[in-house]
Formats: C-alpha cells, structure tokens, sequence
C-alpha cells in the first residue's frame, strides 16, 4: 500500500435492519490532507463516520489504517485508535470533568503512569493551539458553542493523532466562529501535519479547507474528486450543492390540474 | 347531470373553509360542482388545503368540479398548487404471537447484556482494578458520596417509619395475647432478614439508580458515550465499573444501618407500650437473631445492589433518541429494578429461609 494514504475504505457495505444504507462506498485519504464528506442530511455521512470509527459495524468491505486492514465485522485495536482523535458533532464532552479533565482523557488511556503535572503541561499546550487556555479550569457548561467545539479539538488532537475526524465542526455555529473554527482546523493541519476527514454540509467552510471531497447521494458515492472538480461539474446535484440551488424538479404529474372557466 | 354551484366567500380562511368544505365536499360526492369564486379576493393558509382537497375529492367521485371566475392572482396561485407527497407509513403487522416472540428475544438479550455488564464489572473490579497497566479513571469515591452517602437520610426515614407502623401494629395483637416480650426478637428478625435489605434497595432504585440511568441515557443521547469509545476507553470502565463498586460498597451498609434506625423505632413502641428498657430490648434482639442472619441480610442487599445498578446502567447505554429515551431509560429502569429485587426476593426466601 502507499505509504502516504492513512485510510482507505473499500467496498464498504452497511444497514439497518436488513436495509443498505451505504452502498459500495471507496475512497482514501492522503498524509496531510482534508478530505471531506459531503451531501445532503440523511445521506449516510455521519453513519459512514461511524463505520470508519468502528462505532457501528459494517456489513461488508475492508478499512485500511496506516497500512493496517480491518474487515467490516472487526474491532479497531488500541494503538490504531490512539492515532485517531475525533470531534464529534456537539463537542460531546463530559459535562462532569473541567475543559482540562476532558482534554487530559486520552493521555489518562494512553500514558496511565504519566504524572499528572506533565499531563496538565500537555494539555495546556493543547489548549493554546486552540487558543482556549482560559478556559483550562472550567466546565463545559460555562462556556459557548464554539468554546466547546474548540475544547473538543483540543481533547481530539492530545495525542497528536495522525488522522482526525470531524463530525460537522461549524454547524450551527455563528460564520465568524464558524470561520475561525476553520481556520484553526486548517493551521492544526499545517502545524501537525495531520490528515483529516471532516462531514459537512456547509458551504462556505466547505470552500475554505476541502483538498478532495466524496459526495454522498442515497448511500452512493456519485463524486470523489477535488473541490475544483466539484465546483465546475455538470452534474445538476453537485450543481444546485455548490451554488446552493434547490433542485428544481418540473413534473406536471405534481401540480392539481383545476378547470378554470371565465 | 347539472353542476351544483357554490358561490365562494370573499374571504377564505381557516375559521370558514371548515364548513364550507364540508357542503363542497358532499355535493362532489353526488354530482359535479361549479366553485364561483367572482368574490373571492384573499386566502390564507388553509386555502390551498381546501382547494387539493376538493381535487382529491373529485378524483374519487368521478365528479367534474371547475372554478370559475377567479381572479388572476388566485388562479395563477392554484395552478402551481403542488400534489403533496404523503410517504405510506411503515406499519409491520405482526400478530400477537410474533410481538410476543420478539418480545421474548428482546427480554433474553436484554438479560444476557446484563449478565455480560455484570461479569466485565466484576473484571475491572476485581482484576483490571489492581492491574497496574490499566489506566484509572477514579470517581468511585465519589459515586460513594452521590449514591449511597446523599441517599442515607431518606433510606433511614422511611425504613423508621415503616418499622416504627409495624411494631405498632403488632404490639395490639401481641398486647392481647400476652406476647409483648417477643416483640424485639420477632421486629428484630423481620427487620434485618426482609425489611431493611428489601426497603433499602426499592429506595434506592428510585433515588440512586434512576439517578444512574437518567445520566448514563443523557450520555448515550448526546454522543459522550461514543466519544469515549472513540478514546479507545471502555464506557463501562469509565461509567459503569465506579457505580457498581459504589453500590456494592454502599448497599450492605446503608442495609444494615437502616436495619437499626428502623429497631430504634420500634423500641419507642416496645418502651411505651410493653414498658422494655433499651437494655433489655436490645438483648433480645440481639438473642433473637442468629448472626448467620446478618450474612444472608448482606448477600441480599448485595445482589440488590447489582440488579440496580447493572439495570440502570444497562437502560443508560443502551437509550437511543432524544429526551423521550431519557424519561424512557429512567421510568424503565426504576421498574425493572423494584420488580427484579422482589423476584430476587422470593428467591433468597426460598433459598434462605
């Protein structure tokens, strides 16, 4: 395998009670690159997600991680977990530890015997990046919307994962946070170096940090390719997506059809 | 067949196209129907109801139903009225049989989830817990504080209360019979082979383990549980493991001493109606009561405290939804639980007494 693809997901398969929900789905992920996954909400983005975190088991089909494969029906091992740090779609912090407490989780996983002045070094230096070190003793109910996606990243990226998963990071978000949010995912890639795959279905952060993209339309991939490619497509989907038209869809057989007489 | 014509208001609205719908509709069903909408000038939300309704009722009959003098705006409007697609619902019919055979299954996979929480409980406790590669997360001592130590006020109350009632009860029967100096020995080992046990852990079920599961279930709903999973951190380790060694500490403890708060009440019977001293009182508890008694009295507030706890956190991991499967996980939970310590119950009596 290449060395520089950290994920690579082939044929992937999955269903709810007997129903496919994601169909054949393939694709990889570059070192250093964000790839992100886009379409229309109940498309299967975040169940895709999911699979790839091995949070819920896929019927079918291989994911390779840092060269590592993984059959649909396996378990993700701890060491391939403890390269990945996941951002989920509310923060999903704990709401009974500080900022610090929630950030330091991981390294409490990964390091038992760390003292715990060093672990709270490591966390503040987390913090920092995500400019939030004001908030090291605080809970996650003392702070906004933002603040707590930024305290999620933090926690996400304790470890220096080498992929990072994002899970809509600037939904409903305000734009100059949501903005901000992205500009931070973005240095964290070019300080870290570190390859990220982000669900989304935002527009304008969609513009700013995609390298490559897959669109997802009813489980299916119906485009894998950069974000020049989707923005200059004919395909009348991507089309209304990118320049966020409704589809039209002109079907007398939808319309009443009313006798009128003057 | 001749059209019957309805002449419309100026206004339709949602106050007006009730009935009005209901005179239109009924002359569809028996023949055509002409709409006069000559004074028909504004419509609110309910207009294009009224009028895909009429279509719909048309389609049905057979019946021709045309509008006529209608102003451009409104025709204009109805022209690009759009057919709501209403998706079918997805209703299984299943037969009482089969709801009673998932049912089954759902209920035997519940238990053997419970068995498998209780034995990785068990693991981390006991094992994993003094494993000096396993990370530690802590918060038993304080699980200890919230489930068991605020839960002692409530569970002496009541337990005093309860036993305090029954010795009074019991005092007019034995009062008659000449049998008062078996009132501490008979209260005595009523309290501490069923009461106190079974008292203390219906309390805290409804204190402690809707408690658990209402937490664990707002965990689950707002994907903290998944993140954990996603640290590579074992929720049941995290959550589960610090609740099960607090309860397994705490139910024993609050058992027995309740078990005493509730021979205090009864003394205060045994004192003014019998006369007992506290001396003598005490004694004949203490005589009445096999000491093997206090072992099975903790076996059982044990168990007790397993079956809360492992069905609390069990309706907790396993909620799915929003508020509802909250309020869901914690009714069901407090349920399961009270039922689950009385089968438990009968069980120990046979198997005890």
């Amino acid at each position: 395998m290449d060395d520089d693809i950290t994920l690579k997901v082939e044929h992937l398969r999955t269903g709810y009670k007997g129903k496919e929900v994601l169909h054949d789905i393939s694709f990889d992920v570059r070192r250093g690159e964000i790839r992100m996954i886009l379409g229309s909400s109940g498309c299967g983005k975040s169940t895709l997600l999911n699979n790839i975190l091995k949070l819920i088991k896929a019927t079918s089909g291989t994911i390779t991680y840092f060269g590592k494969t993984y059959s649909a029906k396996s378990g993700l091992d701890y060491v391939t977990r403890m390269r990945m740090g996941v951002l989920f779609q509310n923060g999903a912090l704990l709401s009974d530890l500080t900022v610090a407490e929630n950030a330091m989780m991981p390294l409490i996983r990964s390091m038992p015997y760390m003292p715990r002045s060093q672990m709270e070094a490591i966390v503040a230096d987390r913090l920092e990046k995500v400019h939030l070190l004001h908030a090291f003793h605080k809970y996650p109910a003392e702070l906004s919307g933002g603040m707590q996606r930024r305290a999620a990243l933090a926690r996400a990226i304790a470890l220096k994962p080498e992929l990072l998963f994002c899970d809509e990071p600037s939904t409903g978000l305000d734009p100059v946070t949501a903005r901000s949010l992205d500009e931070l995912l973005l240095e964290l890639r070019d300080t870290l170096g570190v390859s990220m795959v982000i669900v989304s279905h935002e527009l304008e952060s969609i513009k700013i940090i995609c390298d490559r993209f897959i669109y997802l339309q009813d489980g299916y991939v119906l485009m894998d390719g950069t974000l020049k490619q989707g923005m200059e497509s004919e395909l009348p989907v991507l089309k209304s997506f990118f320049n966020r038209e409704s589809p039209k869809e002109i079907d007398n057989k939808d319309y009443y059809h009313f006798n009128f007489v003057d | 067949m001749q059209s019957k014509t309805i002449i419309l208001p100026e206004s339709l609205t949602a106050e007006n196209s009730r009935v009005l719908l209901q005179n239109c509709r009924k002359a569809l069903q028996r023949g055509p129907l002409l709409l006069d909408g000559k004074s028909l000038k504004y419509m609110d939300y309910s207009g294009d109801a009224f009028f895909a309704l009429l279509a719909d009722t048309s389609e049905k009959s057979g019946y021709k139903l045309t509008l006529a003098h209608f102003n451009d705006d409104i025709k204009f409007h109805l022209q690009h009225l759009k057919k709501p697609k209403i998706p079918p619902k997805n209703k299984v019919n299943q037969n009482f049989l089969e709801r009673l055979g998932e049912n089954t299954i759902l209920v035997a996979r519940s238990v053997a989830k419970i068995f498998v929480l209780l034995n990785t409980c068990i693991y981390w406790s006991l094992y994993g817990h003094f494993d000096k590669g396993k990370s530690k997360f802590g918060g038993t001592a304080k699980q200890i504080n919230r489930l068991g130590a605020e839960a002692m006020g409530i569970c002496f109350l009541m337990v005093a209360l309860i036993c305090f009632t029954m010795a009074l009860q019991s005092s007019f029967m034995l009062k008659a019979v000449g049998g008062g100096s078996y009132l501490a020995s008979g209260l005595g080992y009523l309290i501490f082979a069923e009461i106190s046990p079974l008292l203390t852990t219906i309390i805290l079920a409804g204190r402690s383990g809707s408690s658990i599961a209402a937490e664990i279930a707002n965990m689950s709903v707002c994907e903290e549980v998944k993140a954990i999973k996603a640290m590579a951190i074992s929720p049941v380790q995290y959550l589960v493991v610090p609740r099960f060694i607090a309860m397994t500490i705490c139910t024993p403890i609050l058992s027995f001493c309740a078990g005493i708060a509730g021979c205090l009440a009864g003394f205060l019977i045994a004192f003014f109606f019998f006369d007992i001293s506290f001396a003598n009182y005490f004694q004949e508890i203490r005589d009445g009561i096999p000491p093997i008694l206090f072992l099975k009295s903790t076996v059982k507030a044990v168990v007790f405290g397993w079956l809360i706890t492992m069905i609390s956190c069990h309706k907790g991991l396993t909620a799915v939804g929003g508020a509802d499967a909250v309020g869901h996980a914690t009714t069901s939970s407090v349920v399961i639980s009270i039922s689950s310590i009385i089968v438990a119950d009968c069980a120990f009596s046979f198997a005890f007494y």
